[in-house]
């Protein structure tokens, strides 16, 4: 399997503040890989980074084979890459529809047949003429992303893909999560609902101020102390293990 | 069949649109030739108003790009006409056409500078474009004569004048009608309504900021080279005057920013408004603008057509 | 050019840029409160001046005494424009803001038009040189620039030392954090916007016995306090002042050079350069 993202020795300051300082990873195509890390860690401006929001001060950012560091968004979205954001980035003043339209550019099957399939998924197909003002929290997240289907990437990048939204939209998502994945697209998620990306990803990346401290399968990283101790502080960490220890007979945490 | 955007007329509404269309353009077309000379000259002003405020929505209604400083354009072709016809005896009709594509080569390095200001710096930057050429046309006396300004030979040919106008007006009508029916206009609409996120979505937003910048610069100069001929004097005063942008900006957001027929609405009421009013009072003119902008921006900054959508006679994405 | 007129311009740039200060630091705070451009900041110079000019042609008064009357007036205006009509845009996206006070500006502007006519007007309260070390410094740009320092440093401490300096300040910082930390953020807006068109007055007030001024000179100064606060930086105080002297020195001496006309040009330049280039300005925390 090869790598379809392989990012380098990435690193960004702003002010005084480093907020990506070596940070090195490769994704294999075809795979779900979760991105953890306590509030503060980099994890989106590792996205930025990645997606051309943001250019590096150093380091590279090898996509499908091509180094993307510092190239302007369109022109990495082009090379196969899309994105959601934290908070959604609905267009406000077109319909669902016409949202979907916008992002259809490069796409080879005829654009109006993908959308209508892709806003049937997500059940957004009837209410294709509301205006994206108008959509409900959950309702534009799930917009973003078949949006950024219509662009028919090779790697989707996911931020906070769960975060505000209700158990049953949340399902929703995982749903779809998982039918893409099957279909071949390699996938990165950024988000702090532990349970479900544990549950979704095969492999965990977990930061820590601006870097990489651990990197492996779900279950191992539940277990590593560094990244306990990045979530808790080394006193907290502590009472995890306690913890962790005179609950342990059921598997349960 | 599900078109790409549902705003191209297929469908009875559209079709009587088109034939109240085709009657409106057949009854001004008559215009020069039943009415006296000084009402076809408030059509004449009109036309080059809806014109101006048609171009000026391309940029700053349809992308987002408020510009403040519009009138840039329409100086630089009524002083790029001028000077052809006078020093080379160039016809008329060319010497506007060459004004347009004059604005709209400046507009070229102008828009990849400017356009990489957000919101307020990119409108005060036009507004001190505007100032400065406005300034370089009164100091640059061997090539514009300075204050004394240019005169032409005096055709005062109104009739002539009248479809010029009448012409280019159609004109960027169409071209904002195309423009907004297309996918390069939701293009340039997700870049207004968030462009970081158009940019993820693969859109070459420079691109298309500068050719719609380009598209907005050509029409002023080229009506800038048709008021040059017609009134056969410009001076800086007449043609950079910051009211220019002004009215500009005001009969787009009146009428409707971001729509085909914004600025028309805007341009006739005001055009209206102002020569039944104020024609002999300039002060009052812009201190009555002033307020209506007020107005507009506290109570509807949509303008009429914005209106319309809202209370539902017109469909919340209706951009015609 | 011989050295002393480089030095004579040179420090005639300087004491003007200090009037300048104070007015860009008073649309600096504007846009650091509340992320609006106050289009209608150098009306509101011109309005000082206009105070000033009246008082001294009717009344006689010494311009400088005249600031206890513009002072208070402009705060009242500024207020008023807050309260009742920026308030009402503030959440929205800072181009509202931008043509809701333009279209102020306009309606004052004419205003001013129709009643004073578009006559300029100047306050020869003092006039002649002051010889310092050979060289000649004009009185009035003299007094003006202590003047001016000392509204400027007066304002400094203020927004330094006093409860609504602080609370100024820290609405600048981050509106909903000072609204939750029981911050009165409505009233801070309409101080805040009073300080800056007293600011704004101030230095009209201080302008107008330096050079002549008429109904329309707004915009220009509109434009160039924004010039001094790109130049400087966006969201500075220091950076004002520096900006504005900068400003001073260009305009002093392509005034010279060329004519004054020509240096507006310059000036709006320099803008240009500064929003391109760097865009933080030369002291600037972040755009």
């Amino acid at each position: 399997m090869s790598s379809i993202l392989e990012v380098e020795g990435l690193k960004v300051s702003f002010g005084g503040l480093t907020a990506v300082n070596g940070l090195s990873f490769a994704i294999t195509e075809g795979s779900i890989t979760g991105l953890i890390g306590p509030n503060g860690s980099g994890k989106t401006t590792a996205f930025n980074l990645i997606s051309g929001v943001i250019k590096p001060d150093a380091g590279r950012v090898v996509l499908n084979g091509r180094n993307v560091a510092g190239w302007a968004p369109h022109r990495i979205t082009a090379q196969g890459l899309a994105r959601t954001y934290q908070i959604s980035r609905v267009f406000g003043q077109m319909t669902v529809w016409e949202n979907m339209m916008v992002a259809a550019g490069r796409a080879t099957h005829p654009p109006a047949e993908r959308a209508r399939l892709l806003l049937e998924r997500v059940n957004l197909y009837d209410h294709r003429d509301a205006m994206g003002a108008d959509l409900s929290y959950g309702q534009a997240k799930l917009l973003e992303i078949v949006r950024s289907l219509m662009l028919e990437p090779k790697l989707l990048l996911l931020d906070e893909p769960f975060a505000g939204v209700n158990p049953t939209m949340g399902q929703t998502v995982l749903a779809i999560l998982h039918e893409l994945h099957a279909e071949g697209l390699t996938i990165l998620v950024v988000d702090h609902a532990m349970s479900i990306i544990m549950n979704l990803c095969e492999r965990l990346l977990v930061m820590d101020m601006g870097a990489l401290i651990a990197d492996g399968p779900s279950t191992q990283i539940q277990q590593n102390e560094e990244v306990i101790e990045a979530y808790f502080g080394r006193r907290g960490a502590k009472l995890v293990e306690a913890a962790a220890g005179a609950t342990n007979s059921d598997g349960e945490a | 069949m599900i078109a790409v955007s549902s705003l191209r007329p297929t469908t009875t509404r559209g079709a009587i649109g088109l034939a109240v269309g085709v009657a409106i353009l057949a009854a001004l077309a008559v215009v020069p030739f039943v009415l006296p000379s000084y009402r076809t000259a408030l059509f004449v002003l009109t036309f080059m108003y809806i014109t101006l405020a048609s171009s000026w929505n391309i940029i700053s209604g349809y992308t987002g790009y408020v510009s403040f400083g519009h009138a840039a354009f329409f100086g630089l072709g009524a002083y790029s006409a001028a000077l052809l016809m006078i020093r080379l005896s160039v016809h008329w009709i060319l010497a506007c056409i060459a004004g347009g594509l004059l604005a709209a080569v400046v507009a070229v390095p102008l828009g990849f500078i400017l356009l990489r200001l957000r919101g307020p710096y990119f409108a005060i930057s036009m507004l001190g474009l505007s100032a400065a050429l406005q300034i370089v046309a009164s100091s640059w006396t061997p090539m514009t004569r300075g204050g004394s300004g240019l005169s032409l030979p005096p055709t005062l040919n109104l009739v002539e004048s009248y479809f010029a106008m009448a012409l280019s007006m159609l004109v960027v009508l169409f071209v904002s009608y195309l423009i907004i029916t297309s996918r390069y206009g939701l293009r340039l609409i997700a870049i207004r309504e968030d462009e970081g996120a158009a940019e993820s979505m693969g859109i070459n937003t420079t691109a298309h900021k500068v050719s719609a910048f380009v598209i907005s610069a050509f029409f002023p100069g080229l009506v800038g080279g048709v008021y040059a001929w017609y009134l056969a004097y410009i001076d800086p005063t007449s043609v950079f005057r910051p009211i220019l942008s002004i009215d500009m900006i005001i009969m787009s957001m009146f009428g409707g920013a971001g729509t085909v027929f914004g600025p028309v609405i805007g341009g006739v009421v005001l055009t209206a408004i102002a020569e039944a009013f104020w024609a002999r009072l300039p002060e009052l003119h812009q201190a009555v603008f002033g307020v209506l902008v007020i107005i507009i921006v506290l109570f509807m900054p949509g303008g009429v057509m914005n209106l319309l959508r809202t209370r539902g006679l017109l469909p919340r994405n209706w951009r015609i | 050019m011989e050295i002393s007129t480089l030095v004579q311009l040179l420090i005639g740039g300087l004491l003007l840029g200090a009037v300048y200060a104070l007015a860009a630091a008073g649309l600096n705070l504007i846009f650091g409160v509340m992320r609006v451009v106050n289009f209608a900041h150098g009306d509101l110079m011109m309005l000082g001046a206009y105070v000033a000019f009246w008082l001294y042609t009717l009344a006689g008064l010494n311009p400088l005494v005249s600031l206890l009357a513009t002072v208070p007036l402009l705060f009242l205006l500024g207020w008023g424009l807050q309260r009742w009509l920026v308030d009402r845009v503030v959440g929205q996206p800072p181009l509202m803001s931008l043509i809701l006070l333009w279209g102020v500006s306009l309606v004052i502007i004419n205003a001013a038009l129709f009643l004073w006519t578009s006559n300029s007007r100047s306050v020869p309260a003092f006039s002649g040189g002051i010889e310092l070390g050979g060289l000649s410094i004009s009185r009035s740009r003299g007094i003006a620039f202590v003047a001016a320092i000392a509204i400027t440093g007066a304002v400094w401490l203020f927004l330094q030392r006093s409860r609504w300096g602080k609370a100024i300040r820290a609405t600048a910082q981050s509106s909903e954090m000072a609204l939750v930390c029981g911050i009165d953020v409505a009233r801070v807006r309409h101080i805040t916007f009073g300080l800056a068109a007293a600011m704004a007055g101030a230095a009209g007030n201080l302008i107008v016995f330096i050079f002549a001024v008429s109904p329309v000179v707004g915009p220009t100064f509109m434009l160039k306090s924004f010039a001094i606060i790109v130049i400087g930086g966006l969201g500075s105080f220091q950076g004002a002042l520096v900006g504005a002297l900068v400003v001073g020195v260009i305009e002093s001496f392509s005034a010279y050079v060329l004519n004054s006309q020509v240096s507006e040009a310059i000036v709006y330049f320099a803008l240009i350069l500064f929003l391109l280039a760097r865009p933080n300005g030369l002291l600037g925390a972040r755009l």
